[in-house]
């Protein structure tokens, strides 16, 4: 047992004497905190060009002075002229312009007074996309609270015949019953509130899952070099075993401890104890899974030409930029899969055991498979 | 000359060792891979970004209220073209949710209308978006609730500043009536809100096609993605070899060139797997871009030949990522690394126009960025971008130039290349 401990304890310092290893550990956390300050600053998926035909009113001018204030999934940049927006529109610099009508106070009123509802704001876009629509229901937003005031005044003076209220009447009356709370809130599936939170940071934590496997898979074939050059000749099957097993988990070791400060650099990070253990948990699975590859795959080229095709399949069927419904038991080949879904739903959390539990069990199988067969081939060898 | 020539056919012949594992294992990688793609395609309408999301609503919706809202949007609204709603109870809606049916579902508690009705807003619709890391629908879906946050408060504010103004001006004998009457106009005023604008198409002029768009990202991530195969053949020489080399006459630009040369042969081999299962998609009509017309076969054949520009300029920027791995767990985590980091930044993964324009430049730069830049001019203009190729010449030779120094120094003290 000392003696293992010894040659761990060596094994780490082989990894870390290489520069190339610490400087590629290094720099998940430096990019995480790259993109962290990035995205606090743009968190926009969309551009729109605000402008006014003629001279805006105050309620235009309220308006696009607000928006272009906003920080939000759309982001809007007010422009002087509609051949300024066009431009950005044909560059793709802007996904919309949305033109506003010097007189919209005066135009909303009168489409309230009519009872009909005029287009009162033009929209130009290129093509039309779910996106695209959501933007135009922001739009719709923007102008509701002035439009909803003027139904309601336009109620009271020409529905009601209440002629003798006073414009502050009207106003107080109808700015003390705003409640400006959101109606809804926003949770995970285990009842945590969801945090404020860039789309750009959104798939970092599926990426990061992803390169702790590759450091798994790495690691096996770090070991399969070795077991190929001779290192471990003189060991019994069960110690060559040990020996992949220790050499992973150093690598996994020190994948785990940057891995969390890179969710900290990234903002992502949820709670010490709930980090600590679901990546113990997930290590572990990984641990496992790539095991299983190191037995099914054994030569290190055909297991090191897998790399990027486990990789793929992993970034499609792990929730890390969608969530693809079907293939239920395709994707749960991957630890990640489960991984990436018990942040906010515990149950996955216990799914990760009974994974690690059965492929604990797998490994022992291919294990005994593989030393009966090396016995035989030897006993009959010799 | 003759040195260099046996050179060179030293470093296909070492290719030539593992070329067949490679075709085999190319061929099961780009097969799960196409599979995928397509099965992607055909089940799902995202990538042509007219995907409705699907919202399940879980709580008791027999209000006469609650439920006349939900079918009016269900069935008048401009929203049920982007998300269609379906009632279920919370069971089903967790278990749907879990297998990624559901975008999300929302959990109405008992007695929210009334608290609505009676201005205490004090209960809160929960809409639950994920189970793991949030992502874009979920950010998307919350600018929704936003909306629709901000048409009841508005909604609400309407009605009881009118219903203080009749009890103000002792009107009260037609507060219920007129309570009834402001609620049927707001509706009507809700429900036809999206009429306050009118919309112009100018059309696509010059972007490309969703489809098209990540097919050119799948080509790049692809190529990409095989820059792991190698670790074990590129990484851990002895930097003794190299001086050998040298000393006989091969100077490092020279071993450099020629290995590179047989590394983009090793990757043009690998990709030429995936190209035939991509020409028998296009041929049997399961994958066709939209930019190509009748003769796609030909515009096929033509985005091929375009391709092999971008294999020898992404080929450059792997090479010199081996030259600065030192062994097999580095060269494969730096190959990772660096290559997701320039597919992110490139936009394989959201759409270029969707990122910062700062990062959008700043990919634009990279390998990934340039290639593809390059494909999707290939595509929608349907020919070859000299100045576009003459500049990826340039990048790929300074790609070398840079993989010859780190060579050279690393030579001179020594090290493993």
């Amino acid at each position: 047992m000392k003696k293992y401990l010894i040659w761990l304890a060596l094994t780490q310092k082989r990894l870390l004497k290489k520069f190339s290893y610490i400087a590629i550990m290094l720099s998940l956390p430096l990019l995480m905190l790259a993109m962290r300050n990035y995205s606090a600053e743009h968190r926009s998926m969309m551009r729109v060009a605000l402008l006014c035909d003629g001279t805006p009113d105050e309620l235009v001018s309220s308006i696009i002075g607000e928006l272009s204030q906003k920080k939000g999934v759309l982001e809007y940049v007010p422009c002087d002229s509609f051949g300024e927006a066009k431009e950005l529109l044909r560059r793709e610099n802007v996904d919309a312009i949305w033109v506003f009508p010097g007189n919209l106070r005066e135009r909303l009123a009168y489409s309230v007074e009519t009872g009909m509802i005029d287009a009162v704001v033009k929209i130009v876009w290129k093509e039309q996309s779910v996106a695209l629509e959501l933007s135009k229901e922001q739009l719709c937003n923007a102008i509701y609270p002035a439009f909803s005031y003027e139904v309601y005044k336009d109620f009271i003076h020409n529905d009601l015949l209440i002629k003798d209220v006073s414009e502050d009447e009207l106003k107080t009356s109808y700015e003390e019953m705003l409640i400006g709370n959101n109606l809804f809130e926003m949770a995970y599936l285990d009842g945590e509130q969801v945090e404020d939170g860039s789309y750009i940071l959104a798939p970092m934590r599926g990426m990061m899952a992803l390169w702790l496997v590759l450091c798994g898979m790495a690691a096996n074939l770090f070991f399969l070099v070795d077991e190929k050059n001779g290192i471990f000749d003189r060991l019994l099957p069960g110690q060559r075993e040990m020996a992949a097993w220790g050499m992973q988990g150093c690598v996994m070791v020190d994948a785990v401890l940057v891995l969390m400060i890179s969710y900290r650099m990234a903002g992502i990070f949820t709670s010490f104890h709930k980090e600590f253990l679901y990546l113990l948990l997930f290590s572990l699975c990984t641990m496992n899974f790539c095991t299983i590859l190191r037995f099914l795959l054994r030569k290190v080229e055909i297991f090191g030409f897998f790399v990027p095709v486990l990789s793929v399949l992993i970034l499609v069927l792990s929730p890390v930029f969608l969530k693809i419904p079907g293939l239920g038991v395709i994707k749960w080949i991957f630890p990640t899969y489960f991984y990436l879904n018990a942040l906010h739903n515990p149950v996955c959390a216990l799914f990760m055991l009974v994974y690690f539990a059965l492929s604990a069990a797998g490994i022992f199988l291919l294990f005994r498979s593989h030393t009966f067969n090396s016995g035989f081939m030897w006993y009959h060898g010799n | 000359m003759k040195y260099t020539l046996k050179f060179l056919r030293v470093q296909f012949q070492r290719i030539q060792r593992i070329l067949a594992k490679l075709l085999a294992v190319s061929f099961v990688s780009c097969l799960c891979v196409t599979t995928v793609f397509v099965y992607f395609i055909q089940n799902s309408a995202l990538l042509e970004g007219k995907k409705n999301y699907r919202v399940g609503i879980v709580g008791n919706t027999g209000d006469s209220y609650l439920g006349f809202g939900i079918q009016a949007v269900q069935t008048l609204d401009d929203s049920r073209f982007m998300v269609d709603f379906e009632e279920m109870d919370e069971d089903e809606a967790r278990r749907q949710f879990i297998r990624g049916n559901l975008t999300g579902y929302v959990i109405i508690p008992d007695g929210l209308v009334d608290s609505f009705v009676y201005g205490r807003n004090d209960k809160t619709i929960t809409y639950v978006v994920s189970s793991g890391q949030r992502g874009v629908t979920s950010i998307l879906m919350e600018e929704l609730a936003e909306i629709v946050s901000t048409l009841i408060t508005h909604f609400q504010a309407a009605v009881f500043g009118m219903q203080r103004i009749l009890l103000n001006h002792d009107r009260v004998e037609i507060l219920d009536e007129a309570t009834d009457r402001l609620n049927v106009r707001f509706i009507s005023y809700v429900l036809n809100r999206t009429d306050l604008c009118e919309v112009e198409e100018t059309g696509v002029s010059d972007g490309i096609d969703v489809l098209s768009y990540y097919t050119c990202s799948l080509f790049v991530l692809i190529l990409t993605l095989m820059g792991m195969n190698y670790s074990v053949c590129l990484v851990g020489r002895d930097a003794v070899v190299t001086k050998v080399f040298d000393a006989k006459g091969l100077c490092v630009p020279v071993q450099v060139l020629c290995e590179y040369l047989a590394y983009v042969f090793m990757n043009c081999c690998a990709l030429s797997v995936f190209l035939v299962l991509f020409g028998g998609l296009v041929g049997s009509g399961t994958w066709k871009l939209p930019e190509w017309g009748r003769d796609y076969i030909g515009d096929m054949f033509r985005f091929f030949l375009n391709y092999i520009p971008v294999i020898f300029l992404i080929s450059a920027a792997q090479f010199l990522f081996y030259e600065f791995a030192r062994d097999v767990v580095s060269g494969i985590l730096l190959q990772f690394l660096m290559g997701m980091a320039m597919c992110y930044l490139a936009g394989c993964f959201y759409p270029s126009d969707l990122l910062p324009a700062g990062i959008n430049l700043a990919g634009r730069f990279l390998p990934a960025g340039m290639g593809m830049h390059y494909l999707k001019a290939v595509v929608s203009d349907g020919s070859t971008d000299a100045k576009n190729l003459l500049v990826m010449v340039l990048y790929c030779a300074g790609l070398l130039a840079a993989a010859c120094l780190v060579r050279t120094s690393k030579m001179g003290r020594g090290e493993k290349t």
